[in-house]
């Protein structure tokens, strides 16, 4: 197996990538014009919004004891737990998978490869509702665990199993292609200078895919944190156990005179989530530039 | 995109296909533009009986195109305070009505045209028989939450069943409450969950206990006669906005008319 992981890394895919960026930093002029006209739009459509509610929210007497309420940090403080355990999985069970398929060329890999996908582009409800057919009491194996005493729907580990469904892909997809970016030839020297297969792996291999690593790290806990659909479906919504921010969002929303609190908690999360994606890209910047 | 389209000629093949489908579609829509449209925001409980009295109402307003939104009936309060386009509020309690004649949306008098008591339904694969092993050490219990009407309903529920003197207790709904694993959204949300099996128990409406039953996995528990004094009423208003008045007035007379009244019997509502 390893012979075949490491001859794949120079795939077509791999080699041609940093010659397609040139060539469109080549073309710049008119092209660029274009593209800073459409940026700009695209910025100010995305930003409008943003900037709209947190203006909404700051316009509220009560702001902060709306953010430093109850309500706001047990809904925050799980959120932070569930969708951080969830990404400690989705990076421990999904970094070795990526690198396999990274550098698996078979058709059952393929195969794997399109299904690892899949949860990107079902609608959470329907993961939901998977989740509930697969764990649920009634479920396949659901009925067999809640003879075992071993009860998921309705509990945190049911918002963790959601997260990681929908997260995943996420992050094996970034990592694979990271992976995949780093030539097999790296390996092969590194090898045969007698640096064992893991040690490699450590030194040379993951280092080189870091940075879409971490991407996909970002954007698998971003997707973790948002998780609404499968979460209200699988594990229901109850305050400290299974309400996420998401879902403390929605239920404040739709409570009579809610819509401030609803603003205040937007804000909080979106502010957290900021933060912390911004410390995910200074610290990952300091910690591998120093090793490259 | 990349993910389900390998390369662009796929792609764009795809949305040459997908425009043509929408083109044709809008097409032969052309006529549904001239048709007079109601848009109806009613309450998650009523889904089954109002599809029904929509039905019996386009018979009887040929070319009248009814749009009907279920959701809980605070989720559409909220969404008409913030703009959402409707000609008629059904909602399932008068709080939510009040609120959204308080934020200025509604634009004649309220009229109550059903109403209902509430039921405990419980999942068959549950080992719960009676009313006191809902307050058990491991039951499982699923109601809507406190901002939902069904929700208010089944904790005033809870509450008058404790005081009265039924034997269960007075801390007997907050040994309930304890129980409690989810918060729904809707009242439809309780009822899928006890009919999945995945709550052993939830509080509805009479009507919601029916179609609940259907399914052959779900009874309901005996209640005390105290419980008979929480009773649910539906409020439907006229809305502000609305588009096309004379078409929603006619709408809200069929629902209180005989035929309509027939139709919420039907499906286990009490007249109001």
């Amino acid at each position: 197996m390893l012979h075949k992981w490491r001859h794949s890394g120079s795939t077509p895919s791999a080699t041609e990538e940093p010659e397609t960026r040139r060539r469109s930093r080549r073309s710049g002029g008119r092209g660029g014009a274009l593209g800073g006209a459409a940026g700009s739009l695209y910025v100010a459509f995305i930003g409008f919004p943003i900037v709209a509610l947190l203006i909404r929210a700051a316009q509220q007497d009560d702001l902060w004891s709306a953010v430093t309420g109850d309500l706001a940090l047990t809904a925050l403080q799980l959120s932070m737990v569930t969708s951080v355990v969830s990404i400690a999985v989705v990076v421990i069970g999904g970094t070795p998978f990526a690198y396999l398929l990274a550098r698996s060329k078979n058709w059952l890999a393929r195969v794997v490869d399109g299904l690892v996908e899949l949860p990107i582009v079902l609608p959470p409800v329907v993961a939901g509702v998977a989740m509930l057919m697969a764990f649920g009491r009634g479920g396949l194996i659901g009925g067999w665990l809640t003879g075992a005493g071993i009860n998921i729907s309705f509990t945190t580990v049911a918002v963790i199993f959601a997260q990681i469904f929908v997260a995943a892909p996420f992050f094996i997809r970034s990592a694979k292609l990271g992976f995949q970016s780093v030539a097999g030839d790296y390996e092969d020297v590194s090898q045969t200078l007698g640096v064992s297969p893991i040690s490699t792996f450590w030194r040379i291999t993951l280092p080189l895919a870091a940075p879409s690593i971490i991407t996909g790290l970002g954007l698998s806990w971003a997707r973790a944190i948002s998780e609404f659909g499968a979460t209200i479906m699988f594990a229901g919504n109850l305050t400290g156990e299974t309400q996420t921010m998401p879902l403390a969002i929605m239920t404040a929303m739709e409570s009579s005179g809610g819509l401030d609190s609803a603003l205040a908690l937007s804000a909080l999360l979106l502010v957290v989530s900021v933060l912390a994606l911004s410390a995910l890209t200074v610290a990952s910047r300091r910690r591998w530039s120093g090793r490259l | 995109m990349q993910i389900l389209f390998r390369n662009s000629t796929h792609l764009a093949a795809f949305s040459l296909l997908a425009a043509l489908a929408l083109i044709l579609s809008t097409g032969c829509g052309g006529k549904s533009q001239e048709q007079a449209t109601v848009t109806v925001f009613a309450a998650a409980s009523l889904a089954d009986a109002f599809q029904e009295i929509t039905e019996e109402y386009a018979m009887e307003n040929p070319g009248v195109d009814v749009r009907l939104n279920f959701a809980g009936s605070q989720r559409l309060r909220s969404q008409l305070e913030l703009g959402a386009a409707a000609d008629i509020f059904a909602s399932a309690d008068e709080l939510q009505m009040q609120l959204a004649s308080d934020a200025g949306l509604i634009s004649e008098d309220v009229q109550y045209f059903a109403s209902t008591a509430m039921s405990v339904i419980v999942s068959q694969r549950s080992g719960i028989n009676e009313l006191g092993d809902l307050a058990g050490p491991s039951a499982r219990v699923v109601l809507a939450h406190d901002s939902v009407p069904a929700g208010s309903y089944s904790r005033r529920l809870l509450d008058r069943i404790s005081n009265a003197e039924t034997g269960l207790g007075e801390d007997f709904a907050e040994r309930v409450l304890a129980n409690v694993v989810s918060s729904e959204t809707s009242v439809k949300f309780v009822e899928q969950k006890v009919v999945l099996g995945e709550a052993d128990a939830g509080i509805v409406y009479r009507p919601g206990l029916l179609s609940a039953e259907s399914s052959g996995s779900v009874r309901d528990l005996p209640l005390p006669p105290a419980a008979d004094e929480v009773r649910a009423i539906y409020p439907i208003a006229l809305l502000k906005e609305s588009g096309s008045p004379e078409l929603a007035a006619r709408f809200v007379s069929f629902v209180l008319s005989d035929e309509g009244q027939r139709i919420l019997t039907s499906y286990g509502f009490d007249a109001p």
